[in-house]
Protein backbone atom coordinates (compact mmCIF):
# COMPACT_ATOMS: atom_id res chain seq x y z
CA UNK A 1 0.00 0.00 0.00
CA UNK A 2 2.76 2.49 0.67
CA UNK A 3 4.69 1.57 -2.05
CA UNK A 4 2.02 2.60 -4.77
CA UNK A 5 3.11 4.96 -6.63
CA UNK A 6 1.95 8.48 -6.72
CA UNK A 7 1.73 11.21 -9.45
CA UNK A 8 2.57 14.88 -8.92
CA UNK A 9 1.71 16.95 -11.89
CA UNK A 10 3.72 20.33 -11.44
CA UNK A 11 3.29 24.01 -12.65
CA UNK A 12 3.87 23.07 -16.14
CA UNK A 13 2.10 20.20 -16.17
CA UNK A 14 4.55 17.48 -15.92
CA UNK A 15 4.00 14.12 -14.05
CA UNK A 16 6.75 13.07 -11.40
CA UNK A 17 6.02 9.72 -10.02
CA UNK A 18 6.94 8.79 -6.32
CA UNK A 19 6.37 6.34 -4.14
CA UNK A 20 3.57 7.03 -1.85
CA UNK A 21 5.62 7.05 0.78
CA UNK A 22 7.84 10.02 -0.20
CA UNK A 23 5.25 12.34 -1.42
CA UNK A 24 4.03 11.41 2.71
CA UNK A 25 7.08 13.17 4.05
CA UNK A 26 4.53 16.27 2.73
CA UNK A 27 1.98 17.02 5.31
CA UNK A 28 -0.13 18.40 2.34
CA UNK A 29 -0.42 15.48 0.20
CA UNK A 30 -0.40 12.66 3.35
CA UNK A 31 -3.33 14.71 4.02
CA UNK A 32 -4.42 14.44 0.77
CA UNK A 33 -4.10 10.98 0.21
CA UNK A 34 -5.22 10.15 3.07
CA UNK A 35 -8.57 11.73 2.12
CA UNK A 36 -8.69 10.14 -1.13
CA UNK A 37 -8.14 6.69 -0.77
CA UNK A 38 -6.96 4.48 -3.14
CA UNK A 39 -6.69 6.72 -6.42
CA UNK A 40 -4.43 6.59 -9.85
CA UNK A 41 -5.29 10.39 -10.22
CA UNK A 42 -2.66 12.50 -10.40
CA UNK A 43 -2.35 15.23 -7.99
CA UNK A 44 -1.85 18.98 -9.79
CA UNK A 45 0.64 21.00 -7.52
CA UNK A 46 0.09 24.67 -9.58
CA UNK A 47 2.22 26.73 -6.96
CA UNK A 48 5.38 24.58 -7.46
CA UNK A 49 7.40 24.65 -10.95
CA UNK A 50 9.03 21.00 -12.05
CA UNK A 51 12.53 22.18 -11.21
CA UNK A 52 11.90 22.84 -7.44
CA UNK A 53 9.19 19.64 -7.67
CA UNK A 54 12.37 17.65 -8.54
CA UNK A 55 14.62 19.29 -5.79
CA UNK A 56 11.63 19.05 -2.83
CA UNK A 57 11.37 15.56 -3.75
CA UNK A 58 15.43 14.80 -3.69
CA UNK A 59 15.00 16.10 -0.45
CA UNK A 60 12.14 13.68 0.76
CA UNK A 61 13.87 10.53 -0.61
CA UNK A 62 17.37 11.58 1.67
CA UNK A 63 15.08 12.10 4.54
CA UNK A 64 12.55 9.19 3.80
CA UNK A 65 13.23 7.04 7.11
CA UNK A 66 13.38 10.36 9.33
CA UNK A 67 11.10 10.40 11.76
CA UNK A 68 8.18 12.28 11.72
CA UNK A 69 8.73 15.98 13.13
CA UNK A 70 6.84 16.63 16.34
CA UNK A 71 3.52 18.79 15.68
CA UNK A 72 4.71 22.34 17.37
CA UNK A 73 1.09 23.03 18.18
CA UNK A 74 2.21 23.54 21.83
CA UNK A 75 0.22 26.09 22.90
CA UNK A 76 1.36 26.19 26.31
CA UNK A 77 5.03 27.95 25.24
CA UNK A 78 4.87 31.40 24.72
CA UNK A 79 8.39 31.47 23.61
CA UNK A 80 9.84 29.89 20.35
CA UNK A 81 13.46 32.00 21.57
CA UNK A 82 15.04 28.63 22.00
CA UNK A 83 15.74 28.20 18.56
CA UNK A 84 19.00 27.72 16.54
CA UNK A 85 20.45 28.30 13.50
CA UNK A 86 23.25 26.19 13.59
CA UNK A 87 22.36 22.78 13.45
CA UNK A 88 22.47 21.96 9.92
CA UNK A 89 23.85 18.52 9.35
CA UNK A 90 26.14 18.27 6.26
CA UNK A 91 24.04 16.77 3.79
CA UNK A 92 21.32 19.31 4.33
CA UNK A 93 24.00 22.35 3.84
CA UNK A 94 25.02 20.98 0.46
CA UNK A 95 21.69 20.32 -0.73
CA UNK A 96 20.39 23.96 0.05
CA UNK A 97 23.82 25.42 -1.38
CA UNK A 98 22.38 24.08 -4.65
CA UNK A 99 23.47 26.04 -7.53
CA UNK A 100 25.74 28.91 -6.67
CA UNK A 101 24.35 31.65 -9.45
CA UNK A 102 20.71 30.96 -8.88
CA UNK A 103 21.19 29.95 -4.97
CA UNK A 104 18.85 32.61 -3.69
CA UNK A 105 16.17 32.64 -6.10
CA UNK A 106 15.82 28.55 -5.75
CA UNK A 107 16.43 28.89 -1.51
CA UNK A 108 13.28 31.66 -1.84
CA UNK A 109 11.32 28.94 -4.14
CA UNK A 110 12.15 26.16 -2.25
CA UNK A 111 10.99 27.93 1.29
CA UNK A 112 7.45 28.70 -0.20
CA UNK A 113 7.19 25.22 -1.57
CA UNK A 114 7.75 23.57 1.28
CA UNK A 115 5.08 26.10 3.09
CA UNK A 116 2.83 25.00 0.83
CA UNK A 117 3.05 21.49 1.03
CA UNK A 118 3.93 21.87 4.64
CA UNK A 119 6.84 19.49 4.97
CA UNK A 120 8.78 20.86 7.93
CA UNK A 121 12.03 20.35 8.68
CA UNK A 122 12.63 21.31 4.94
CA UNK A 123 10.83 24.95 6.13
CA UNK A 124 13.25 25.20 9.02
CA UNK A 125 16.42 24.19 6.93
CA UNK A 126 15.17 27.07 4.28
CA UNK A 127 14.72 29.42 6.76
CA UNK A 128 18.04 28.49 9.16
CA UNK A 129 19.92 28.95 6.01
CA UNK A 130 18.47 32.45 5.72
CA UNK A 131 18.50 33.32 9.20
CA UNK A 132 22.57 32.39 8.92
CA UNK A 133 22.91 34.54 5.55
CA UNK A 134 20.96 37.56 7.59
CA UNK A 135 23.23 37.55 10.65
CA UNK A 136 25.58 39.81 11.43
CA UNK A 137 25.38 41.51 7.99
CA UNK A 138 24.23 45.37 7.93
CA UNK A 139 20.98 46.36 6.59
CA UNK A 140 22.59 48.19 3.51
CA UNK A 141 24.15 44.31 2.55
CA UNK A 142 20.91 42.71 3.15
CA UNK A 143 18.91 45.06 0.64
CA UNK A 144 21.57 44.00 -1.35
CA UNK A 145 21.85 40.63 -1.38
CA UNK A 146 17.91 40.30 -1.25
CA UNK A 147 17.30 43.18 -3.94
CA UNK A 148 14.73 44.21 -1.46
CA UNK A 149 13.64 48.07 -2.11
CA UNK A 150 14.49 50.70 0.72
CA UNK A 151 10.87 52.17 1.31
CA UNK A 152 11.17 54.53 4.21
CA UNK A 153 11.01 58.03 4.17
CA UNK A 154 14.06 59.67 5.66
CA UNK A 155 11.63 60.68 8.77
CA UNK A 156 11.02 57.15 9.50
CA UNK A 157 14.61 56.48 9.23
CA UNK A 158 15.53 58.31 11.97
CA UNK A 159 12.50 57.61 13.92
CA UNK A 160 14.04 53.75 13.48
CA UNK A 161 17.35 54.79 14.47
CA UNK A 162 16.33 56.01 17.93
CA UNK A 163 13.60 53.12 18.29
CA UNK A 164 16.90 50.94 17.95
CA UNK A 165 18.89 52.70 20.64
CA UNK A 166 16.30 52.26 23.17
CA UNK A 167 15.74 48.56 22.28
CA UNK A 168 18.98 48.07 22.78
CA UNK A 169 18.83 48.74 26.17
CA UNK A 170 15.93 48.02 27.33
CA UNK B 1 5.88 46.64 -3.11
CA UNK B 2 2.99 45.14 -2.13
CA UNK B 3 2.67 46.52 1.14
CA UNK B 4 3.03 44.86 4.43
CA UNK B 5 -0.23 42.20 4.37
CA UNK B 6 -2.76 42.75 7.10
CA UNK B 7 -2.35 41.10 10.53
CA UNK B 8 -2.35 37.75 10.63
CA UNK B 9 -5.85 36.11 11.63
CA UNK B 10 -5.92 35.05 15.78
CA UNK B 11 -5.91 31.49 15.18
CA UNK B 12 -8.28 30.10 17.50
CA UNK B 13 -6.06 27.73 19.61
CA UNK B 14 -2.57 27.89 19.54
CA UNK B 15 -0.83 30.81 21.03
CA UNK B 16 2.23 31.46 18.82
CA UNK B 17 2.28 29.07 16.07
CA UNK B 18 2.07 31.58 13.08
CA UNK B 19 -1.56 31.01 11.05
CA UNK B 20 0.06 28.86 7.91
CA UNK B 21 0.62 31.29 4.88
CA UNK B 22 -1.02 30.51 2.02
CA UNK B 23 0.97 30.67 -1.08
CA UNK B 24 -0.72 33.76 -2.86
CA UNK B 25 1.91 36.00 -3.78
CA UNK B 26 1.74 36.61 -7.87
CA UNK B 27 5.07 35.37 -9.44
CA UNK B 28 5.66 37.32 -12.50
CA UNK B 29 7.39 33.70 -13.70
CA UNK B 30 4.26 31.68 -12.88
CA UNK B 31 1.99 34.24 -14.88
CA UNK B 32 3.99 34.03 -18.05
CA UNK B 33 4.10 30.39 -18.06
CA UNK B 34 0.24 30.46 -17.44
CA UNK B 35 0.16 32.82 -20.58
CA UNK B 36 2.25 30.86 -22.84
CA UNK B 37 0.01 27.23 -21.71
CA UNK B 38 -2.90 29.70 -22.84
CA UNK B 39 -1.89 31.73 -25.96
CA UNK B 40 0.06 30.26 -28.60
CA UNK B 41 2.02 31.39 -30.83
CA UNK B 42 4.33 32.81 -28.01
CA UNK B 43 6.44 35.57 -28.81
CA UNK B 44 10.11 36.15 -28.52
CA UNK B 45 10.21 38.21 -25.47
CA UNK B 46 12.85 40.37 -24.33
CA UNK B 47 14.05 40.60 -20.96
CA UNK B 48 16.06 42.44 -19.21
CA UNK B 49 18.54 40.08 -17.60
CA UNK B 50 17.53 39.68 -13.78
CA UNK B 51 20.25 38.98 -11.70
CA UNK B 52 18.22 38.40 -8.51
CA UNK B 53 14.33 38.44 -7.64
CA UNK B 54 13.25 40.28 -4.74
CA UNK B 55 13.15 38.04 -2.02
CA UNK B 56 10.01 39.15 -0.49
CA UNK B 57 9.00 36.37 1.94
CA UNK B 58 5.28 36.71 3.49
CA UNK B 59 5.71 37.65 6.80
CA UNK B 60 4.84 34.80 8.35
CA UNK B 61 7.74 33.18 6.48
CA UNK B 62 10.13 35.97 7.55
CA UNK B 63 9.20 35.40 11.23
CA UNK B 64 10.05 31.93 10.85
CA UNK B 65 13.33 32.94 9.48
CA UNK B 66 13.88 35.21 12.41
CA UNK B 67 12.80 33.07 15.23
CA UNK B 68 16.11 31.26 14.39
CA UNK B 69 18.60 34.20 15.54
CA UNK B 70 17.08 34.33 19.13
CA UNK B 71 19.82 37.55 19.87
CA UNK B 72 18.18 41.15 20.04
CA UNK B 73 21.56 41.90 18.88
CA UNK B 74 21.06 40.58 15.57
CA UNK B 75 17.88 41.43 15.47
CA UNK B 76 17.62 45.08 15.68
CA UNK B 77 19.86 45.96 12.19
CA UNK B 78 17.16 44.16 10.51
CA UNK B 79 14.68 46.93 11.50
CA UNK B 80 16.11 48.90 9.20
CA UNK B 81 16.13 47.31 5.71
CA UNK B 82 12.43 47.77 4.74
CA UNK B 83 9.24 48.74 6.40
CA UNK B 84 7.87 44.80 5.83
CA UNK B 85 10.98 43.81 7.59
CA UNK B 86 10.75 46.32 10.88
CA UNK B 87 7.26 45.06 11.14
CA UNK B 88 8.69 41.45 11.63
CA UNK B 89 11.44 42.59 13.48
CA UNK B 90 9.50 44.52 16.15
CA UNK B 91 6.82 41.70 16.46
CA UNK B 92 9.46 39.51 17.15
CA UNK B 93 11.80 41.46 19.54
CA UNK B 94 9.03 42.48 22.01
CA UNK B 95 8.00 38.69 22.44
CA UNK B 96 10.76 38.91 24.95
CA UNK B 97 11.35 42.36 26.16
CA UNK B 98 10.49 43.68 29.88
CA UNK B 99 10.80 46.98 30.91
CA UNK B 100 13.29 46.50 33.72
CA UNK B 101 13.29 50.38 34.41
CA UNK B 102 11.16 53.05 34.90
CA UNK B 103 13.29 54.74 32.18
CA UNK B 104 12.85 52.18 29.69
CA UNK B 105 9.30 52.52 29.87
CA UNK B 106 9.23 56.24 29.80
CA UNK B 107 11.53 55.88 26.49
CA UNK B 108 9.19 53.50 25.31
CA UNK B 109 6.44 55.89 25.90
CA UNK B 110 7.80 58.65 24.58
CA UNK B 111 8.92 56.31 21.43
CA UNK B 112 5.03 55.39 21.35
CA UNK B 113 3.75 59.44 21.14
CA UNK B 114 6.42 59.95 18.50
CA UNK B 115 4.94 57.38 16.86
CA UNK B 116 1.46 58.27 17.35
CA UNK B 117 2.38 61.80 16.33
CA UNK B 118 3.71 61.09 12.99
CA UNK B 119 1.26 58.66 12.00
CA UNK B 120 -1.30 61.41 12.91
CA UNK B 121 0.68 63.89 10.07
CA UNK B 122 1.51 61.74 7.83
CA UNK B 123 -1.02 62.27 4.90
CA UNK B 124 -1.10 58.69 3.54
CA UNK B 125 -0.99 56.51 6.51
CA UNK B 126 1.00 53.45 6.24
CA UNK B 127 -0.63 50.10 6.87
CA UNK B 128 0.27 47.71 9.87
CA UNK B 129 3.32 50.40 10.04
CA UNK B 130 4.13 49.00 13.39
CA UNK B 131 3.27 45.99 15.55
CA UNK B 132 4.58 46.04 19.34
CA UNK B 133 4.07 42.79 20.30
CA UNK B 134 3.86 41.64 24.37
CA UNK B 135 5.55 44.23 26.41
CA UNK B 136 5.50 41.80 29.46
CA UNK B 137 4.80 43.88 32.07
CA UNK B 138 3.69 47.26 32.16
CA UNK B 139 6.49 48.27 34.43
CA UNK B 140 6.44 50.46 37.63
CA UNK B 141 2.73 50.05 38.84
CA UNK B 142 1.97 53.77 39.93
CA UNK B 143 3.36 55.30 36.40
CA UNK B 144 0.76 53.26 34.16
CA UNK B 145 -1.92 56.37 33.72
CA UNK B 146 -5.08 56.21 31.43
CA UNK B 147 -2.74 58.26 28.90
CA UNK B 148 -0.59 55.32 28.53
CA UNK B 149 -3.29 52.46 28.52
CA UNK B 150 -4.81 54.15 25.41
CA UNK B 151 -1.51 55.09 23.80
CA UNK B 152 -1.02 51.28 23.84
CA UNK B 153 -4.45 50.59 22.89
CA UNK B 154 -4.08 52.83 20.01
CA UNK B 155 -0.54 51.96 18.68
CA UNK B 156 0.28 48.17 20.15
CA UNK B 157 -3.32 46.34 18.48
CA UNK B 158 -0.67 42.85 18.87
CA UNK B 159 0.20 42.81 22.31
CA UNK B 160 -0.90 39.32 23.73
CA UNK B 161 0.50 39.38 27.33
CA UNK B 162 -1.09 42.42 29.07
CA UNK B 163 -0.21 42.52 32.88
CA UNK B 164 -1.72 45.66 34.79
CA UNK B 165 -1.06 44.12 37.84
CA UNK B 166 -1.28 46.33 40.85
CA UNK B 167 -1.99 49.23 38.40
CA UNK B 168 -4.38 51.66 40.53
CA UNK B 169 -4.12 55.12 38.53
CA UNK B 170 -5.93 53.12 35.15
CA UNK B 171 -9.52 53.08 35.24
CA UNK B 172 -11.86 50.79 34.44
CA UNK B 173 -12.79 52.63 30.90
CA UNK B 174 -9.52 52.54 30.05
CA UNK B 175 -8.94 48.79 30.83
CA UNK B 176 -12.43 48.32 28.90
CA UNK B 177 -11.33 50.15 25.59
CA UNK B 178 -7.31 48.58 26.21
CA UNK B 179 -8.61 44.86 26.20
CA UNK B 180 -11.63 46.01 23.10
CA UNK B 181 -9.04 46.68 20.92
CA UNK B 182 -6.07 44.12 21.20
CA UNK B 183 -7.44 40.95 19.08
CA UNK B 184 -4.55 38.68 20.06
CA UNK B 185 -4.69 39.11 23.52
CA UNK B 186 -4.19 36.08 25.49
CA UNK B 187 -2.61 36.82 28.44
CA UNK B 188 -4.37 39.28 31.45
CA UNK B 189 -3.05 40.26 34.45
CA UNK B 190 -5.59 42.82 36.31
CA UNK B 191 -4.22 41.53 39.94
CA UNK B 192 -4.43 44.18 42.58
CA UNK B 193 -6.72 46.72 40.31
CA UNK B 194 -10.09 48.33 41.15
CA UNK B 195 -11.76 47.06 38.26
CA UNK B 196 -15.32 46.44 38.55
CA UNK B 197 -18.00 44.06 37.26
CA UNK B 198 -17.93 46.44 34.47
CA UNK B 199 -14.73 45.24 32.39
CA UNK B 200 -16.07 41.73 33.28
CA UNK B 201 -19.20 42.73 31.03
CA UNK B 202 -16.92 44.51 28.74
CA UNK B 203 -14.70 41.10 28.31
CA UNK B 204 -17.31 38.98 27.54
CA UNK B 205 -17.82 40.60 24.29
CA UNK B 206 -14.10 41.20 23.39
CA UNK B 207 -12.97 39.51 20.49
CA UNK B 208 -10.21 37.93 22.49
CA UNK B 209 -11.87 36.69 25.16
CA UNK B 210 -12.78 32.73 23.26
CA UNK B 211 -8.74 32.61 23.02
CA UNK B 212 -7.43 34.04 26.85
CA UNK B 213 -5.67 31.20 28.31
CA UNK B 214 -4.40 32.87 31.09
CA UNK B 215 -6.53 35.70 33.33
CA UNK B 216 -5.18 36.93 36.87
CA UNK B 217 -8.16 38.37 38.38
CA UNK B 218 -6.63 37.65 42.15
CA UNK B 219 -7.81 40.98 44.95
CA UNK B 220 -10.07 42.56 42.32
CA UNK B 221 -11.98 43.17 45.48
CA UNK B 222 -14.85 45.07 43.83
CA UNK B 223 -15.79 42.17 41.30
CA UNK B 224 -18.99 40.14 42.28
CA UNK B 225 -19.78 36.43 41.65
CA UNK B 226 -22.27 36.54 38.69
CA UNK B 227 -20.54 38.81 35.68
CA UNK B 228 -17.57 36.14 37.06
CA UNK B 229 -19.78 33.50 36.26
CA UNK B 230 -21.20 34.52 32.37
CA UNK B 231 -17.23 35.94 31.99
CA UNK B 232 -16.38 32.25 32.99
CA UNK B 233 -18.74 30.43 30.45
CA UNK B 234 -17.16 32.92 27.87
CA UNK B 235 -13.75 31.99 28.43
CA UNK B 236 -13.08 28.50 26.46
CA UNK B 237 -9.78 28.64 26.25
CA UNK B 238 -8.44 29.06 29.70
CA UNK B 239 -5.65 27.38 30.79
CA UNK B 240 -4.37 29.22 34.24
CA UNK B 241 -6.56 32.03 36.23
CA UNK B 242 -5.89 33.41 39.71
CA UNK B 243 -9.09 34.34 41.73
CA UNK B 244 -6.94 34.79 44.90
CA UNK B 245 -8.79 36.71 47.58
CA UNK B 246 -11.69 37.06 45.76
CA UNK B 247 -13.94 36.20 48.79
CA UNK B 248 -17.11 35.95 46.91
CA UNK B 249 -16.97 33.25 44.99
CA UNK B 250 -18.27 30.27 45.94
CA UNK B 251 -18.67 26.26 45.20
CA UNK B 252 -21.06 26.65 42.06
CA UNK B 253 -18.74 28.92 40.65
CA UNK B 254 -15.91 26.64 40.94
CA UNK B 255 -18.08 23.54 39.31
CA UNK B 256 -19.14 26.08 36.55
CA UNK B 257 -15.54 27.11 35.59
CA UNK B 258 -14.00 23.37 35.91
CA UNK B 259 -17.24 22.40 33.82
CA UNK B 260 -16.62 25.07 31.02
CA UNK B 261 -13.25 25.48 31.02
CA UNK B 262 -11.73 21.51 30.41
CA UNK B 263 -8.46 22.75 29.81
CA UNK B 264 -7.70 24.56 32.90
CA UNK B 265 -4.56 23.63 33.92
CA UNK B 266 -3.43 26.17 37.00
CA UNK B 267 -6.29 27.24 39.86
CA UNK B 268 -4.99 29.25 42.30
CA UNK B 269 -7.80 30.23 44.89
CA UNK B 270 -5.60 31.15 48.10
CA UNK B 271 -7.33 32.97 50.43
CA UNK B 272 -10.91 32.45 49.61
CA UNK B 273 -12.32 32.13 52.42
CA UNK B 274 -15.58 31.14 51.14
CA UNK B 275 -14.50 27.92 49.35
CA UNK B 276 -14.95 24.73 51.08
CA UNK B 277 -14.34 20.64 50.55
CA UNK B 278 -16.68 20.32 47.40
CA UNK B 279 -14.29 22.29 45.68
CA UNK B 280 -12.28 18.79 45.37
CA UNK B 281 -15.70 16.74 44.41
CA UNK B 282 -16.07 19.60 41.64
CA UNK B 283 -12.68 19.23 40.71
CA UNK B 284 -12.45 15.36 40.49
CA UNK B 285 -15.47 15.23 38.55
CA UNK B 286 -14.86 17.96 35.71
CA UNK B 287 -11.21 19.43 36.07
CA UNK B 288 -9.37 16.57 34.71
CA UNK B 289 -6.39 18.36 33.50
CA UNK B 290 -5.75 20.34 36.01
CA UNK B 291 -1.98 20.73 37.07
CA UNK B 292 -1.61 23.50 40.11
CA UNK B 293 -3.90 23.85 42.48
CA UNK B 294 -3.03 26.59 45.05
CA UNK B 295 -5.90 26.82 48.46
CA UNK B 296 -3.46 27.81 50.70
CA UNK B 297 -5.65 30.90 53.45
CA UNK B 298 -8.57 28.49 52.40
CA UNK B 299 -10.14 27.97 55.94
CA UNK B 300 -13.28 25.65 55.04
CA UNK B 301 -11.55 22.95 53.67
CA UNK B 302 -11.51 19.52 54.87
CA UNK B 303 -8.15 17.86 55.33
CA UNK B 304 -8.94 13.87 54.64
CA UNK B 305 -10.91 15.22 51.48
CA UNK B 306 -7.98 16.88 50.45
CA UNK B 307 -5.77 14.35 50.67
CA UNK B 308 -8.00 11.54 48.91
CA UNK B 309 -8.10 14.16 46.16
CA UNK B 310 -4.32 14.91 45.90
CA UNK B 311 -3.52 10.97 46.02
CA UNK B 312 -6.39 9.99 43.66
CA UNK B 313 -5.68 12.83 41.18
CA UNK B 314 -3.20 11.55 37.98
CA UNK B 315 -2.31 14.51 36.67
CA UNK B 316 -2.14 17.32 39.14
CA UNK B 317 1.53 17.90 39.50
CA UNK B 318 2.17 20.87 42.30
CA UNK B 319 -0.58 21.38 44.97
CA UNK B 320 0.17 24.58 47.38
CA UNK B 321 -1.98 23.97 50.98
CA UNK B 322 -0.36 25.96 53.70
CA UNK B 323 -2.45 27.19 56.66
CA UNK B 324 -5.35 25.11 55.64
CA UNK B 325 -7.64 24.46 58.70
CA UNK B 326 -6.47 21.05 60.62
CA UNK B 327 -3.06 20.71 58.80
CA UNK B 328 -1.45 18.96 61.50
CA UNK B 329 2.29 17.82 60.67
CA UNK B 330 0.93 14.34 60.45
CA UNK B 331 -1.01 15.03 58.04
CA UNK B 332 0.57 17.19 56.08
CA UNK B 333 3.50 14.44 55.82
CA UNK B 334 1.00 11.60 54.66
CA UNK B 335 -0.34 14.33 51.71
CA UNK B 336 2.96 14.70 50.97
CA UNK B 337 4.02 11.15 50.22
CA UNK B 338 1.49 11.31 47.48
CA UNK B 339 2.83 11.12 44.02
CA UNK B 340 3.11 15.14 43.79
CA UNK B 341 6.05 16.85 42.37
CA UNK B 342 5.86 20.18 44.21
CA UNK B 343 3.77 19.85 47.55
CA UNK B 344 3.97 23.33 49.02
CA UNK B 345 3.98 24.12 52.58
CA UNK B 346 5.66 27.15 52.61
Amino acid sequence: MSDTLVTLTSQEGKPEQVPRRIAERSTLLKNMLEDVGESNQPIPLPNVSHKILKRVLEYCIHHKDDPQPPSDDDKDSFDSSRKRSDDIDEWDQKFIKGKEEEHNEELFQIILAANYLDIKPLLDLGCKTVANMIKGKSPEQIREMFNIENDFTPEEEDQIRRENEWAADA
Amino acid sequence: MDAFPATPPPSPTSCITYPKCIYDIPDPQYNEVEHRLLSPPPEPVHRPPQRTKPFNLPAELLLHVLSFLPNKTDLIPLSQVSLAWNSCVWKKLFGSVEFKSVVAYRKFIDTLSIEKHLRETREKQPQARRYFNRPNAFFGHRIVTDAHISLFASSCPNLINVDLSYCRRVSDASIIRLVQSLPFLRSLSLCGTDITDATLNALLSARCTPNITHIDLSYCTALTEIPLQALVRALRSLQHINLSGLWRISEPFIRDLSVNCPRLKSLVVSDCRTVSQDLFASLRKYAKNLERLDISFCKGLNVEEMERYIKGNGTLKSCTYSATVGSSLELVHRVCDAALEDGCLA
